[in-house]
């Protein structure tokens, strides 16, 4: 069956739904109207905030036989969960349908809705008048009559353009009954994103106020502090000969941009700092610096931290959220802001090598699955390759297993040998050595990785199990290591996605997902019972994705009240600051 | 466990593709250039050990020019005596998948054993069965042959027939067919 047009799609309902909202950056959001059109009757309904929180449930029909679509679901879910409905059964969100289509090509009008609506040459939309009305409406009341009429109209008015649109992209991008599905799957993980962004991450807010008051002093501290061991900074600012000087007194050789100048972005700092562990600190320095010139952190009256998560936004279909904004995007130490609230304990689960069971598994590569299911796949590629001896382990060879760490890790991006030798400390030589190792070892895996780069350079779609996409757009600079890299980076985020619905819907509750982990949070007496239902439905989805009988590991570091989140990478900054408040509130 | 709204627990793996929709397309690598040389000091080779691939007793001019070797047919070759030397010829890869002929020195019945011939001919040999690294030891005047301490893996050997390995080897305007080709032209100093 395929489906063109809104009358064959296999519901007796369909809703196209709009809603406005406000509310304050952090805080969950209070509704202002909703307007709902039923597309195959054509009906139009209109409720102003009064008459929805009158409301137990959405004033139309959202179960099984019904189809909910929206354009970026999850804000209208947002009123939904502040009036305390269920969401919707069947959910096509319009947004995230249309990035996966899109995906990879140039849209030269954005992919917001008025953006999508021009890409299908409908142009009749004034996003002045749009950005106009939004501001009427943050301003969170009193309207008057007119402008409560004025605010439906608004509303409806992008009710009307999302019908248009849903019938546009079924027009041009009929669907199989396997698509439809997928695109439900989306729609399902968009409602899990709103329970993540409506529920947030519960923050110290004593000391997160502390810090926001005492922040310049702070900074000021910090530099001084880290340093010392530096000598690079005069005046709070970093000066690069000061730079210079220091890496000749520790002898090391920095990469340099054409023009013979120093190299100073965040990845080149990134990949010297594990190869020189003296500059972690340093590192760690610049990225506060640059990411929290003042602290953006949005945290609602409740302290937590909420903002959107911005599902589908990167090209692997990864959330994008903000990086001053969420507190995962923001320096490692910063995390230790998140704590526990008095009763309940947070756990922070992830995919253990996520990316070498994916790769493993999708490309058929026995070998590359049983050095993953060894447990430690690093020590096993060690052994295939003949570098250690059967039997070796992590202990026994440290220097070997970790140089095959950065060898595995680095072909799922395409490194370099030279990049592979810089991060290893390894000659280049030897890097090239064991490259070619992994090719004779784990052969079945890059013939799988070659065909996925010649069709993804020559604009053949590539897509993941469940059916995200990307295509090589005209005009578009194409990189061999974007096709490398993206089957296990969008398989990757897609096990996660299918983690989340799982998981919410089992009943444990997500406070945010983290690249290929997520925070849960529970009360005392049951985080070790949701841990182990977590765990279990991570590793059941992780299947979904992986093939039947293959799992991927899943680790669980789960902190109770009154302890904090300690990222192992921040800690040291974090005492220091923590010391310096000390002395500022005595 | 049912969803809040009467669902049934999430189950997506009917509709799971398990694929990256990169299988239909199909390459193969295109192989431009083969050289015709013995195997560099520093590289590990392999032969290709099959009698549909072996070309005995080639005659092969080399005009020391740093350019391509020509190969002779055998009634011009018989006219130029020792500028041209008999080879055998097999295809050989390195591990850098570099396809490549390796004229293997003859030694004629009669003819005093050469060590560096010896020693060149046992390392053919032994490549026919393993990957070895062929490396000059001029203070003892011979090849020495190493073999790895561990197992290397068997080479991806290219889809693709000797005469093919042989016409982009030496192409047309590489094979002395005829009295007048340039090159024997230049070798009896007519240009």
């Amino acid at each position: 069956m395929i489906y063109h047009a809104c009358h064959e799609l296999p519901f007796t309902q369909i809703h196209i739904v709009d809603t406005e909202f406000f509310g304050d950056d952090g805080d969950q959001k209070a509704p202002v109207c909703l307007v709902v059109r039923e597309l195959l009757s054509g009906n139009v309904n209109r409720y102003w905030m009064d008459e929805l929180r009158q409301m137990n449930q959405p004033p139309f029909d959202i179960g099984a036989d019904a189809l909910f679509v929206a354009f970026f679901a999850s804000a209208e879910f947002s009123v939904f969960l502040a009036l305390g409905w269920d969401l919707p059964a069947n959910i096509f969100d319009c947004h995230a349908e249309f990035r996966c289509q899109t995906n990879g090509k140039t849209l030269p009008f954005g992919n917001g809705q008025v953006g999508a609506l021009q890409y299908f040459g409908i142009t009749d939309v004034d996003q002045n008048a749009k950005d106009d009305m939004r501001q009427c409406i943050l301003t969170g009341g009193p309207w008057s009559p007119d402008e409560r009429l004025a605010i439906l109209d608004y509303c409806q008015s992008d009710v009307d353009g999302l019908g248009r649109l849903f019938s546009a992209m079924l027009n041009r991008w009929p669907l199989k009954s396997i698509d439809l599905e997928q695109a439900l799957a989306r729609g399902r993980y968009v409602a899990t994103v709103a329970r993540m962004e409506f529920r947030g991450v519960p923050i110290d807010v004593e000391i997160l106020n502390l810090m926001r008051n005492n922040w310049h002093h702070l900074k000021q501290a910090l530099i001084k502090e880290t340093d010392q061991a530096y000598g690079v900074y005069e005046q709070g600012s970093f000066r690069t000969h000061l730079f210079e000087r220091y890496l000749t007194t520790q002898d090391i050789a920095w990469p340099r941009l054409p023009s013979g100048e120093l190299q100073l972005d965040r990845d080149t700092f990134k990949m010297m700092a594990l190869r020189y562990p003296q500059l972690a600190n340093l590192r760690e320095l610049r990225k506060t610096l640059a990411e929290m010139r003042e602290i953006k952190l949005t945290v609602g009256c409740d302290g937590r931290n909420r903002t959107l998560l911005s599902p589908f936004q990167s090209k692997t279909g990864r959330n994008q959220p903000s990086t001053t904004k969420f507190i995962f995007g923001l320096p490692a130490w910063a995390r230790s802001l998140i704590k526990p609230e008095p009763g309940t304990a947070l756990a922070y689960l992830d995919f253990s090598s996520q990316e070498i069971a994916i790769a493993a598994c999708l490309s058929n590569d026995e070998a590359l699955w049983e050095a993953y299911a060894s447990g430690d796949p690093y020590i096993q590629f060690a052994i295939n390759a003949g570098l250690a001896p059967i039997g070796a382990t992590k202990e026994s060879h440290e220097v070997v297993r970790d140089a095959c760490k950065v060898i595995m890790l680095g072909v799922q991006y395409g490194m370099s040998a030279y990049g592979m030798g810089q991060k290893a400390s390894l000659h280049v030589l030897e890097a090239e050595d064991l490259l070619q190792s992994h090719k004779d070892v784990y052969r079945t895996f890059w013939r799988w990785a070659d065909q996925n780069v010649n069709a993804g350079l020559a604009g053949v779609e590539l897509h993941t199990v469940f059916g995200w996409k990307i295509r090589a757009g005209k005009g578009r600079d194409v990189k061999e290591n974007t096709f490398l890299n993206w089957p296990m980076q969008a398989n990757g985020a897609e096990m996660l996605r299918l983690a989340c619905i799982a998981l919410e819907e089992a009943g444990i509750s997500i406070c945010a997902p983290v690249h290929d982990a997520i925070l849960i949070e529970a009360p005392l007496e049951k985080i070790d019972t949701h841990v182990a239902q977590a765990t279990s439905i991570m590793q059941m989805a992780s299947e979904w994705v992986l093939g039947t009988g293959r799992q991927c590991r899943v680790d669980a570091k789960i902190v109770r009240w009154p302890d904090r989140y300690i990222d192992g990478r921040g800690a040291n900054m974090w005492s220091f600051i923590q010391s310096r408040l000390g002395e500022e509130v005595a | 466990m049912a969803s809040e709204n009467g669902n049934p627990p999430f189950d997506p793996s009917r509709f799971a593709m398990p694929s990256t929709g990169a299988e239909e397309f199909g390459t193969r690598k295109i192989r431009s250039a083969i050289t015709t040389d013995k195997p560099g000091k520093m590289e590990w080779v392999r032969v290709f050990d099959h009698k549909d691939y072996f070309l005995p007793g080639a005659a092969l001019l080399d005009l020391q020019d740093g350019g391509r070797k020509y190969l002779v047919v055998p009634e011009i070759a018989a006219q130029l005596g020792d500028d041209v030397k008999l080879y055998n010829i097999a295809p050989a890869l390195t591990r850098q998948d570099k396809l490549f002929l390796w004229p293997c020195p003859i030694i004629r019945p009669g003819e005093t054993p050469n060590q560096w011939h010896v020693t060149h001919i046992a390392a053919f040999e032994a490549s026919k069965s393993g990957w070895i690294r062929m490396k000059s030891n001029r203070a003892c005047g011979y090849y020495d042959i190493i073999e790895p301490e561990k197992i290397m893996p068997e080479p991806d050997w290219p889809d693709m027939s000797f005469a093919d390995m042989l016409q982009i080897a030496f192409n047309d305007d590489h094979i002395i067919d005829r009295d007048d080709h340039p090159a024997l032209r230049r070798l009896k100093g007519g240009m």
